[in-house]
């Protein structure tokens, strides 16, 4: 092996590995529950789920969809608006954010939290959620969108299906 | 050239690789200098650790998690809806639901924390409101100026368009999320002390204050409303619907609202004023007929509204 080559390869790995690019293939589930579809669409059948904070590896991207393989070696296309490039820290506690700044993590569960919400609610007895926990109920299918497009004669761009 | 003397002469070019790909200093990392060291710089052990980290945990609106994003959410549509009775006609909120979701996933913002979800308000009023993290509530008397489809698909993708440009969460002063932001740098354990969740939910009402005036009274700015318009405008030709039913909608506030009125006219640009900024972005495209079917189900809908 020559001097050249010796010297020429590691530094090269190194010089990759400072650019970030190492670690650019991990994001973290940045909402409640996500979902993997078969192909780049909201109309994709769904291929399994995914839950907040779970870490996923990203294969390809297409538009604003990326192709993930989830932590149960599901894969499947996930917009990217239900990612983040930040590691989402569940449970964070003690040091969990030690090394931690706002480029790198997002800590689960704080600031503005359940615990945060009760104590709104003691503070504030007139407000009623008792409707927005209705409101949160009311889901639509994937199913049930193809049919109200399909229905109401409503053509998608790239189709429905 | 012996193997020696290439490698001299590569060394500096590698050299000169690694300084342009090595990633640089967060150009904002002289503000959480300041602020670290001023909070928990000194502090020994771990929770001095685990505050010099988490004061770089937020800045502004844009470092607000979807999940803090969707307990603001949740507070502000509460008090909307505690102003406002919610109607319980299922029917309509059935296909309000289907409508306004299958619009969202439309959207440049499909995900949030919590999902899109939508309500009517028994509300004579004209109105509509999209709380943070896509809890969107749209009056009776709003739906009752819709006289198609896609005339209220057009209400929702303007909504629908506050929430991906995340508008609501732009009303909140800094000073509520600086402290937010500091006490989840400096509390280290699971759960907040008694203190710490005080001062949070201080924060929090005062955040929810900010956004609900911001939506119920003195409304977005001009060119927040552009965007919004702009986003209803895309929307609607992504899912199918004809963009210019957001200009009938339009021409139809114009007839209704009354100026110096409690609703929508109180809180957005004049109706002519966003039809001058929304036709350019039609353009030439012919209108849409309305399939009769659409407008069956349409009407269907609305029958004891």
């Amino acid at each position: 092996m020559t001097l050249k080559r010796v010297v020429f390869v590691p530094v090269f790995l190194l010089a990759l590995a400072a650019a970030g690019w190492s670690d650019s293939g991990t994001m973290s589930v940045q909402v409640k529950e996500g979902q993997l579809r078969s192909t780049p669409s909201f109309l994709g059948t769904v291929v399994g789920p995914v839950s907040y904070g779970e870490q996923v590896q990203t294969v390809q991207k297409q538009g604003d969809w990326i192709d993930v393989k989830s932590s149960k070696n599901l894969t499947g296309w996930i917009h990217q608006s239900a990612l983040t490039s930040k590691q989402v820290v569940l449970n964070a506690g003690g040091q969990a954010g030690s090394a931690a700044n706002d480029k790198e993590v997002a800590l689960a569960g704080k600031g503005f939290n359940a615990d945060v919400e009760a104590q709104y609610r003691r503070n504030n007895g007139s407000v009623d959620f008792t409707w927005v926990d209705r409101m949160e109920a009311m889901n639509v299918t994937r199913e049930q969108m193809i049919s109200f497009l399909d229905q109401g004669k409503v053509r998608p761009e790239g189709g429905a299906k | 050239m012996n193997a020696r003397q290439k490698t001299l002469r590569i060394l500096p070019v590698i050299f000169l690789a690694l300084l342009l790909f090595t990633p640089c200093k967060d150009a904002n990392s002289g503000f959480s200098d300041i602020v670290g060291g001023g909070l928990g710089g000194n502090l020994p052990g771990p929770i001095g650790s685990a505050t010099r980290a988490v004061v770089a945990l937020g800045k502004s609106f844009q470092d607000i998690t979807p999940e803090q994003e969707y307990y603001i959410g949740r507070a502000v549509a509460a008090n909307i809806v505690s102003k406002y009775p919610p109607s319980s006609n299922d029917r309509f909120n059935d296909y309000l639901n289907t409508l306004g979701q299958t619009l969202a996933q439309a959207s440049d913002r499909p995900c949030t924390y919590g999902g899109y979800h939508f309500l009517m308000l028994d509300s004579p009023e004209i109105n509509a409101f999209a709380a943070p993290g896509g809890l969107i509530l749209v009056t009776r008397g709003m739906v009752g100026l819709c006289k198609t489809e896609d005339a209220l698909a057009a209400v929702l993708a303007h909504e629908i368009a506050h929430v991906q440009g995340m508008h609501g969460l732009k009303s909140i002063k800094n000073s509520r999320l600086t402290t937010a932001f500091t006490i989840i740098g400096t509390e280290a354990a699971k759960t907040y002390g008694p203190a710490q969740l005080s001062k949070l939910t201080e924060a929090f009402e005062g955040s929810i204050t900010d956004v609900t005036s911001t939506l119920m009274t003195s409304g977005y700015s001009r060119d927040l409303e552009q965007e919004a318009d702009k986003g209803a405008v895309t929307i609607l030709g992504r899912v199918g619907y004809d963009q210019g039913a957001l200009i009938v909608m339009l021409t139809e506030m114009k007839k209704q609202l009354k100026p110096g009125g409690m609703d929508f006219a109180k809180t957005h640009p004049d109706p002519q004023d966003r039809i001058g900024y929304v036709k350019p972005l039609i353009g030439n495209a012919s209108a849409k007929p309305i399939p009769p079917e659409r407008q069956k189900r349409f009407e269907a809908v609305l029958i004891n509204l």
